[in-house]
């Protein structure tokens, strides 16, 4: 079914929505919460979360992409979940690893000032449209995916090593993106 | 702003950029897998950016091999052709041997009187047989030209020049030196080994670098050319440091799958580097 058709049902309430969503996208979602909890109990929990806000969020949404569309959702379901589970110790997985990466862009203490993340969502998208095709997807499949090393290598025949450097090279960047957009890194 | 904010401003990128990176749904544009399968979910085919890379390498491979193959052959054909010449020249020579040992015997008669008063080579019959020690050398270029020789007789190099200058109507060869040599030369380009050995990763810590190799790697890299290049967030490339293997490393140990090298003197910082050892290369950094 296409995704027009499956946006459709959601806003026609159709219970078929959800079912078909699952059917297309299950995996995908599942994978992606999997990437963020490392635990099947927890991807599922999120992925049923992801379908409920769906459905709360339609019909006044209507996204041309839905596979982009449910990623941004289960990936924030995760994140919540993990935050919460993980709130006072470091815990196993991608998620630390990424967030360590990330420090060499922002650092790792809170500020008091609040970040307006749909800006700094802007200027992340401004940096990416700069990027070759290849080095955006390298560096959107292990911050937003957050894909492991190994797996971004395998799917883009480049080695481990190679990988780690082009991300450390893209962070790079990216700092210095943000530092002349005036955020004080 | 922090890592966190970084990384829950991402959820709100562009869907294009989400849908571009999403490989488990672009080829069959459904990713439907059962839930039991989502810890060993993989790819279904291979992405575009797996594709272009492997084209690439496939690009980088093939050119400089395909560059070879024709490299050897411009420098083996004319070769071929050479001794190809030598031998049909050869061959006429033996059909006309009364001219030709006309030709040896009157000027080298002569040559033959003016060694002799020099006391220099008094035997003709060392002089006649020199040309035809030109001849099997260049008939047999896979033979050591010093069977050659064995075979024409004790001759010297005097004797050789002269009979293959003076005498007008003898086979114009090259002197067996030369010939001799363009042979060895000849011998050593096709014998030459091509050896193919390359990097798969690589890890750096604390000054030493460890570079996971398979293939045929050759057992000794100390004077095989390295160069370390750091690779700026703008892309600018600049070379750190640049020699001979044992000159770039402190410290060179092989095995079967590993080649370390201790590279603390260089005193590299935190960045992205090249290291290109022969034409393998591989990056690595440190952070």
């Amino acid at each position: 079914m296409q995704d027009n058709e499956i946006v459709d049902l959601y806003w026609a309430r159709s219970e078929d929505a959800i079912s078909q969503t699952n059917i297309k996208y299950g995996s995908y979602c599942r994978k992606i919460a999997m990437n963020i909890v490392a635990n099947t109990e927890d991807s599922e929990e999120c992925v049923n979360d992801t379908y409920l806000s769906a459905w709360d969020s339609m019909p006044e949404e209507r996204p041309n992409l839905l596979a982009p569309f449910l990623a941004a959702i289960v990936r924030n379901h995760a994140l919540d979940l993990y935050r919460r589970s993980h709130s006072q110790k470091r815990g196993a997985g991608e998620v630390p690893l990424a967030l360590d990466e990330l420090t060499d862009v922002a650092g790792s203490s809170s500020t008091e000032a609040e970040v307006d993340l749909s800006l700094l969502s802007g200027h992340i998208n401004s940096f990416l449209a700069g990027l070759e095709e290849s080095s955006r997807i390298v560096f959107v499949r292990r911050y937003f995916y957050v894909d492991t090393l190994a797996d971004i290598a395998r799917t883009s025949s480049l080695s481990e090593a190679a990988v780690k450097s082009l991300l450390f090279r893209l962070r790079q960047k990216l700092k210095e993106f943000l530092e002349k957009e005036g955020y004080e890194l | 702003m922090n890592a966190n904010d970084i990384m829950n401003a991402l959820s709100g990128i562009d869907p294009k950029y989400i849908d571009e990176a999403a490989y488990e749904l672009h080829d069959t544009g459904i990713a439907d897998k059962k839930a039991a399968d989502v810890e060993a979910a993989k790819p279904g085919k291979v992405t575009d950016i797996a594709s272009r890379t492997r084209i690439r390498k496939m690009f980088y491979i093939v050119l400089p091999s395909v560059a070879a193959i024709l490299l050897i052959v411009a420098v083996a054909l004319p070769a071929v052709l050479r001794v190809s010449k030598s031998e049909s020249a050869a061959m006429a020579e033996s059909v006309a041997p009364a001219e030709y040992e006309a030709a040896a015997e009157s000027p080298a008669a002569e040559n033959a009187d003016e060694a002799a008063s020099d006391g220099y080579y008094p035997d003709m019959a060392s002089e006649a047989e020199a040309p035809a020690a030109e001849e099997e050398a260049a008939e047999a270029p896979g033979e050591p030209v010093e069977e050659a020789a064995e075979t024409a007789g004790p001759v010297s190099e005097s004797t050789y020049s002269d009979s293959a200058n003076k005498n007008a109507g003898a086979n114009q060869t090259l002197s067996p030196d030369h010939s001799k040599d363009a042979v060895a030369e000849e011998t050593e380009e096709a014998a030459e080994p091509v050896t193919m050995w390359v990097i798969s990763d690589s890890e750096y810590d604390k000054g030493i670098l460890k570079l996971f190799v398979a293939g045929h790697v050759p057992e000794d890299l100390s004077d095989t050319d390295c160069t370390i290049t750091a690779l700026g967030t703008d892309g600018k490339e600049e070379t750190v440091k640049e020699g001979r293997l044992a000159d770039v490393a402190d410290k060179i140990d092989m095995t079967a799958d590993m080649v370390t090298l201790d590279i603390s003197s260089a005193k590299l910082t935190a960045g992205s580097y090249r290291i290109t050892v022969g034409n393998i290369s591989t990056d690595f950094t440190i952070e």
